[in-house]
């Protein structure tokens, strides 16, 4: 009896094999999670900045009026204003925070 | 003029292009199918089930590839992290190890011969047939396999040589005479 080829397994388990995409593509499209549409990214955007203001001016005391003096006089804030640019500060932080929850 | 493959992932990245995510999946889809119906020992419905996690994980995941690797070599590491959590899950609800039985009714495009291999597929153990599932994957090299399967190159190699030596005596009828 003649010995086997010692490859013939291999050819066999080389074999190209290609599969036809039969509609894996779309299928695997339709799954994919849509992105949140701009709208709603405004919303999160929104929704995140209010939250941060209010928690900031809940937990500093400041006014909105104080808020926005802090906003107008910016280059004062080297000398002084501890507690509206705090507030100003927090401000600040819920809109960062509401941008990336906008991009997630 | 087609696009390069780096230019369709920056798209997917960028602008979230789903023609450009569906163009890459055209593209690897036969392959990442093909290693997974190999792991699973042809069972080609869990198979497609199992490539598609992979697909929408490379989607989610697609800002973490590194340019300077090769996208099937990525996609390969995935489809075989998806099949062992497959894998393990099955292990934990019913408490044993899964041997997987070769497919036989669904596999209305396999010839004799794809359902004989995915037939002695079955009866390795599974480290022996994720090691030749991805030694043999198309554009994999042993080293790439190895990491994948997070074994040394050695172990990978010897795991393959005991597989093979199973799979010459079950596939013998296929031996030229």
């Amino acid at each position: 009896m003649t010995e086997p080829s010692p490859d013939w397994l291999d050819d066999l388990l080389e074999r190209p094999r290609v599969i036809e995409d039969a509609g894996f593509t779309e299928r695997v499209v339709t799954e994919l999670p849509s992105p949140p549409n701009r709208l709603v990214r405004g919303g999160i955007l929104a929704l995140a900045a209010g939250l941060g203001t209010a928690a900031t001016l809940v937990a500093t005391g400041a006014s909105p009026t104080e808020i926005l003096v802090a906003w107008s006089q910016f280059d004062a804030w080297g000398q002084g204003l501890p507690l509206t640019s705090l507030a100003v500060l927090g401000t600040l932080a819920g809109l960062h925070f509401g941008l990336l929850a906008a991009q997630d | 003029m087609s696009i390069s493959e780096a230019d369709l992932i920056a798209r997917v990245i960028t602008r979230d292009d789903r023609h450009a995510f569906a163009t890459l999946v055209r593209l690897h889809q036969s392959s990442v199918r093909a290693v997974l119906r190999k792991l699973t020992a042809g069972d080609a419905a869990l198979a497609d089930d199992l490539a598609q996690e992979t697909f929408i994980r490379a989607h989610r995941n697609l800002r973490s590839f590194r340019a300077d690797a090769k996208l099937s070599t990525w996609l390969y590491r995935i489809a075989y992290n998806c099949f062992v959590s497959h894998q393990r899950k099955r292990r934990e609800s019913t408490g044993l190890d899964h041997h997987p039985e070769p497919s036989v009714s669904g596999a209305t495009e396999a010839s004799d011969l794809n359902r004989d291999v995915s037939a002695a597929m079955a009866g390795l153990r599974d480290e022996e047939r994720a090691a030749i599932a991805l030694t043999y994957a198309e554009d994999l090299t042993h080293p790439e396999a190895a990491a994948i399967l997070n074994m040394p190159v050695g172990t990978l190699k010897t795991h393959v040589a005991r597989g093979k030596e199973k799979l010459r005596r079950s596939l013998a009828a296929y031996a030229p005479r």
